[in-house]
């Protein structure tokens, strides 16, 4: 998928753990780890506003769009 | 009715269909072979009222053809209740959507389908021997009737393509955080 997850480098640079988010943004840590591994379908926007508040970061320090060669043409 | 309650049921039914089902495959089964090698007159009354002794006498082959295609379509009908048994234990009510199921659900739509197929050869053929010695009576009485699980067979297609994108979109939504 062209849009990639960088929810493991915003929590690497903000010194915060899986179970600490997850418990922070009220979720389980299974539902962290599949958007922390790009394995998630989608994200909410409510989801998506707590990870920005909790992470004092801006969406799109979360995601990011890389273009697939196919598309790029 | 809980939805533990609707399993447990639909368990049951199943159960009894499948052990319905093998006794009469079994019966057939086992009286063609009495007729075969013990008694000839068991022809008269292989299960339930089903008299081949007329077909028999007048042509063996025919005999064999017939009986052999009632005992497939009961043996058809024995997997088909193997089928819903597998289907009944893999089938959550809370969360059905999953894998196995539409699995299930494909394969009893398509056991379905050769069971309809049977059950029209075997009934075309015994109207086509009809005409030469009466049989079709008593093999439409256990034949079951083609064109009702043809429908059942389609409805079953329906329900297993329904099912597939159902996954697909529990799939989705599990996978939405």
């Amino acid at each position: 998928m062209p849009i990639i997850v960088n929810l493991d480098v915003m929590m690497a640079k903000r010194k915060i753990g899986v179970n600490e988010l997850a418990a922070k943004l009220g979720i389980t840590a299974a539902n962290v780890s599949i958007l922390k591994t790009g394995k998630a379908k989608a994200i909410r926007f409510s989801t998506l506003e707590a990870i920005c508040e909790i992470l004092h970061c801006q969406p799109g320090d979360i995601l990011e769009h890389q273009p697939t060669p196919s598309s790029q043409t | 009715m809980s939805a533990k309650n609707i399993a447990q049921f639909l368990k049951v039914i199943a159960w009894v269909i499948f052990i319905g089902t093998c006794i009469k495959a079994g019966a057939l089964l086992l009286n063609i072979g009495i007729a075969e090698w013990v008694q000839p007159l068991a022809t008269a009354n292989l299960y339930d009222g089903l008299n081949l002794q007329p077909l028999r006498q007048y042509n063996e082959l025919y005999y064999w053809q017939i009986a052999s295609s009632v005992l497939f379509v009961f043996v058809l009908q024995a997997i088909f209740g193997w089928y819903l048994i597998q289907l009944a234990q893999v089938l959550q009510i809370d969360e059905p959507f999953t894998q196995p199921v539409a699995k299930y659900l494909t394969k009893l739509g398509q056991t379905a389908l050769v069971l309809s197929i049977a059950a029209l050869l075997t009934n075309s053929m015994a109207k086509w021997l009809d005409k030469f010695v009466p049989v079709l009576a008593t093999v439409k009485a256990h034949n079951p009737a083609s064109a009702e699980i043809l429908v059942l067979a389609a409805v079953l297609f329906v329900v297993a393509y329904i099912f597939q994108r159902g996954i697909a979109l529990q799939q989705e939504n599990d996978l939405t955080v």
